[in-house]
Formats: structure tokens, sequence, C-alpha cells
């Protein structure tokens, strides 16, 4: 199957004191197109480092990514963004929306970012929001709803431009049990309907088993690949 | 860019409708506040001396002010000036003044304003002879009686007295201005005019007047037709200055420029009211301006901090929210631009709040009680261009006061916002 990411070499380091401290260490890595991938380990073990490198948040200290087999070496700020807006998905770890606007504007903000109407925006909105089971919810703020549903509403805006990839940090870390699995059932759903990219972090080896492959990250090193048999 | 800024705004209003109301009022209050220092400090300043030059014109100059050439004592050819300006059609009116002056006495022997060693009560002033009908109809000059009454056509021996010739004892031991005294409407005052030998005559004040004009307020005002009797030939000169007033619509350069060519211009200055008041009143115009544009610019310099600490804390305390927009994809761009709608959205609201106080509060109290100045009505000076500057200098400074500290925050790297390190 077609990569849709490649990392190769990559190495982040980050300054502790007169040294440097690798956190990464020459990670490789092929990602294949609409694959499902969860990133395990540790606290410290270095999953999130290399989730914020593959995302575009962050720069590696050596080594490259690249992304649809192009590198994304030498971008800049106006360009990262650009590209992480047409191409790339964020659910956070905690509620990461956008308290002043209620969650239909939430999840349409990226909508008129990249230049869609108002009314087209909204009508993808609410489509994707009834896909997630909250259609009912579009009028209500952040504060008015739950942390199930506000990462929902995290999910509906991570997909309703229908991105190449999704990038996934920790979306279960402060959700109660059933509301966790109601989580994965969705990202789930997007992967196998929607054919989307999912890269996740978690540590929880339960949620890390509904993804299509596992990575196990330990000191900045992969520790294990494996693909899981459905 | 049009996304950028669809995307700005749409930021900027949901950050506006969900701001704190009551920080959002006070910063509205603020600006307000800001606006009407900005344009009523300025335009009361400024209205003293308006306020000055309107009354000049009002009561005295009219729109054309005719005066004799500085090698005449009077206006020559007199009756041909009359018939000039009987046969404009531009001009409304006319009223010609003629002035001599006059030693005024009151009550000498019992008065207590005798200085020391004075043996009786005596002042200088102008006596304004002047057409009662005419300064009446054209000038106004009856409604700024505030004691007694106007002249009527069988008055003899009438005057009215301007009010800075007479004071109480207390106003007078503060001020070194020679007054007659508490001198009421039917109380008589010896005149001794100008050039005329015989003894003072007397004459009943009939009413007092406070114009603000010194020409009247300093002297006394006496139909024209007595004066021109009492001082016989000299009178018969000619008069000292004639105030036209034009119609409405009608540039006084046209009606300057047609009295020019229709007399002789080696006999009399034709001049606009503007040009008649001089230099004196335009140069305490240029330093007022300088003086409320020093205290605007405190004005503007306060609410730019104000605001910019508003949006820098706004923006501080929504660090983590301004990396998760950066993170998926909003780009500074937008957000710097989101915050400078904000504050033009304050700015916005603020100015149009006080465009509406001065407009429907301040201007109308002002014209309906004018600041009292011994030397004009005080009136709140406000011209549309004028407005129009300080309300774009606000703006500008308000997008300053947004964009700088979206500038400083949206600069700070992504991932350290998102994870609040």
């Amino acid at each position: 199957m077609e990569n849709i990411l490649q990392v190769k070499n990559l190495v982040k380091s980050f300054k502790d004191g007169d040294h440097l401290k690798k956190v990464l260490n020459e990670i490789n890595l092929d990602i294949p197109k609409g694959q499902f991938l969860s990133i395990i380990g540790e606290s410290g073990a270095g999953k999130s480092t290399l989730l914020y490198q593959m995302s575009l948040l962050d720069v590696p200290t050596s080594g490259n990514i690249s992304i649809f087999g192009k590198s994304t070496d030498g971008m800049n700020i106006k360009e990262q963004a650009k590209f992480r807006l047409n191409n790339f998905g964020y659910i956070f770890q905690d509620s990461s929306l956008i308290k002043e606007l209620n969650v239909l504007e939430n999840v349409k903000l990226t909508l008129l970012a990249k230049g869609i109407s108002n009314k087209k925006a909204e009508e993808m909105s609410k489509e994707t929001l009834s896909k997630v089971g909250i259609g009912d919810l579009i009028n209500r703020y952040p504060s008015e709803i739950s942390g199930g549903e506000q990462q929902r509403v995290a999910i509906s805006r991570a997909i309703v431009g229908k991105p190449s990839i999704v990038f996934a940090d920790e979306p279960t870390a402060n959700l109660d049990h059933v509301t966790s699995e109601k989580v994965m059932v969705e990202l789930k759903k997007i992967s196998e309907e929607l054919k989307i990219t999912i890269i996740m972090i978690t540590h929880e080896l339960k949620y890390a088993q509904k993804a299509d492959r596992i990575i196990e990250i330990s000191d900045g090193n992969i520790l294990s690949d494996s693909v899981i048999k459905k | 860019m049009f996304n950028v800024v669809r995307t700005a705004w749409f930021l900027a209003t949901k950050y506006f409708s969900k701001f704190s109301k009551w920080t959002s009022a006070l910063i509205i209050f603020v600006i307000a506040l800001t606006f009407l220092n900005l344009v009523v400090v300025s335009g009361l300043l400024v209205g003293l001396i308006e306020g000055s030059v309107l009354g000049i014109k009002e009561l005295r100059t009219g729109e054309v002010f005719i005066t004799p050439t500085e090698q005449n004592q009077h206006i020559k050819k007199y009756n041909e000036l009359f018939s000039v300006l009987d046969n404009n059609k531009n001009i409304k009116g006319y009223a010609p003044r003629y002035v001599s002056d006059a030693r005024l006495y009151k009550d000498y022997k019992t008065s207590i304003y005798r200085r020391a060693g004075e043996v009786d009560v005596d002042i200088y002033a102008t006596v304004t002879g002047i057409d009662i009908e005419k300064e009446k109809d054209f000038f106004e000059l009856d409604e700024k009686i505030i004691e007694g009454r106007w002249f009527v056509d069988t008055d003899v021996n009438s005057v009215i007295l301007g009010n800075r010739l007479t004071a109480s004892v207390d106003e007078e031991l503060f001020t070194d201005e020679r007054v007659l005294g508490d001198v009421k409407p039917g109380e008589i005052i010896e005149i001794q005019f100008e050039n005329n030998t015989s003894a003072p005559q007397k004459f009943q004040v009939i009413g007092i007047i406070n114009s603000k004009q010194p020409e009247y307020d300093y002297g006394i005002i006496i139909p024209s037709r007595e004066l021109r009797g009492i001082l016989g030939q000299s009178a018969l000169l000619g008069p000292d200055n004639i105030g036209v007033r034009i119609s409405n619509n009608v540039e006084p350069a046209v009606v300057i420029d047609s009295i020019k060519a229709s007399t002789d211009s080696t006999l009399i200055n034709v001049r606009s009211a503007e040009d008649s008041i001089g230099k004196y009143l335009g140069n305490i115009r240029k330093t007022f301006v300088l003086l409320s544009n020093a205290l605007g610019t405190i004005s503007i310099v306060v609410v730019t901090v104000m605001l910019f600490i508003v949006i820098f804390i706004s923006a501080i305390t929504k660090q983590r929210q301004i990396g998760i927009l950066k993170g998926i994809g909003i780009s500074p761009l937008t957000l710097k631009l989101s915050y400078m709608f904000l504050s033009f959205m304050y700015t916005f609201v603020g100015v149009v709040i006080g465009v509406l106080i001065l407009v429907f509060l301040l201007i109308p109290y002002f014209d309906a009680n004018p600041i009292d100045f011994p030397f004009s009505d005080g009136i709140l000076f406000v011209t549309l261009p004028g407005l129009i500057t300080k309300i774009f200098l606000l703006f500008v400074m308000s997008i300053f006061a947004g964009f700088l500290p979206a500038h400083l925050i949206t600069r700070r790297n992504t991932l350290n916002t998102i994870l609040g390190r």
C-alpha cells in the first residue's frame, strides 16, 4: 500500500542543562494511507514528541519527514500552517475547543479558514456532527456539554474537512471508561468508513488494540511494531 | 487573504459577544470618555475663540465690514456708499456707527468709588452712535440688554451703558478698571463729549448692555441721530464703521468685490469678518488648538495603553487556545487580525456612544447654555473634518493596540503554547 507518511532517521533532542538529551533516536517509520496506527509507551518514552514532529507542530533536530512522498524540510511557519489546515486533523488530549464558539462554530471554523462558504461549511459541520452522534448539540457552548461530547466535537472538527491524516494525542486521557469507549468507536468508524489515516497516541493497550497497527516506543526508540490481525 | 479576513472577523465577533460584559462595558465607557475628551476639550477651548469670533461677526462686523482707510478718520462719501449698499441685492442690511470719545461722570460728590486724592469720579469711554432700528433688525443688539430696555424712536437724552462701566463695590476693589459705580437703569449720568467745550450734559441710562464686545461693554451707546445733533459738523464727516449682513449662501468675497467695484477703494477698506478680526484672535485660536491637541494626544495614548493591556491580558489568558488554533491550521495573521478587529469593535461602539452623547446631549446643551466668559459666549466648536480626523486617529491607535499584543503572543512556539510551557 502507498505510504502517506515516512519518517527517516528522526532525531529530537532537548537541551538539559549543559548537555543535549535525545528524546527520539533515529526513528524510521512508514505509515500507509488509511492505516489506523497506535503509538504506545510509558510516560516520557517519546511518543508525544514523535507525534508532534510528524504533525508538523514541532521541528525535528535532524532526520526527515515526508508526507505524500514530499519532504517537509524547509517549510516556513506560514506554509506549515496552511499544510496542517488542508491535510491534517487534530484531536488533543483535553478540551481543545474554543469556548467563545458553540459546537457548530467550533467545527466549521477550519472550513471557513479554507475558504468554504458559510452555508456549505454549516451543512458539512452539521452532517459531521450528526455522524458522530451529537447533531442535537450544535448550539451548545463547550462549557455546556460533557467531556466526552467535547471530544466528539473535537473529532468532528478534525474530520470535517476530510483530511488525509488525523493526529490524536491521547484522546481518551481525561475521559471515563464508557465515554472513552464511545470515542474509540468513533475513531474506528472514521478509519473504516472514511479511510482517513489515524495516528493515535495512547498509553492504554486496550484502546491501542482498536487500531490496525501498534508501535511501542521506549526511550526514544521503536521497541516493537506489530500489525493487529482482525 | 479574503479567507484570512473572514475567519478573523468571525473570531473577533465571537470574542466580542462572549467577552465579560462588565469588562466590555468598562472598555467601551473609557473609549467613549476618551473620544469626548478629545472632542469636547478641544471643542470648548477653540469654542471660546470661535464664540468670540462669532460674537464679533453677529454683533459688529456682519459678514462684511467697512472701515475708513488709514488716511481717513471717517468713511467719506458715505451717502454714495449707502446707495451702493442699498442697491446690492446680496445685502440684507447694514448698520453705520459713529464713534466718539467722552468723559462720564456720576454722582461724584458722594461716590464711594472715589479714589484717594481724587476730586471726583470720572471715566473716559467710547460713545457709539447707532441706528437703533438697523442694529436691532440686522445685529439683534437689543437682545443683549441685561437690564432696562432698548431704545425707542421717542427717546431723548437716553443712553445704554456698557456693563463693564458698572460694578458693585466688591468687584471694583479687585480691578483697575475705572467704573461709574453700580448704575441702574433710570439713573442719570453726565457726559462731556470729545471736542465739545460746553458743560457736561445729563443723560438717563435706560439700559445696561452685555454684548461681550468691548466697543459696547466698555462704552455707551446712543442713537446716532442724537449723537450727530450733539457733535454737529464733526459727525457729518461720516461713520467710523459699517457692519454689513449679506444673504445666505452668498460668499462675502462676491459682495466685497461688488462693493469695491462700485466705490472709491482709496477711501474705504472692505473686508470679510474673518479678515477684519485680525491676527490676534487667530493666534489665540492656534494656541488653543495646539493646547487641545496636546491634551488629546495624552488621551489617545492612555486609551491605546488601556486597549493594549486589555487585549494583551485577553490573549495571554487564551494562550493555549491560540496555540490550538495555530495547531489546527489557523494562520497567525488570522489570529492577529481577529484581535485587531476586536479592538476595532470596542473602539467603534465607544465612538458611536461618544458621538451620540455629543450630538444629542452636549452640543444641544452648550448651544442652549453657552459658557459665560468675559470676552465671549463659549460654544462647543465641532467641525465634521475635525471630528472625522479624531475618530480616524482613535481607530488607527485601536488597531495598533489590538494587533501588537496578538503579534507578541502568536509569535510564540505553537507547541509550547498548546502545552502551556
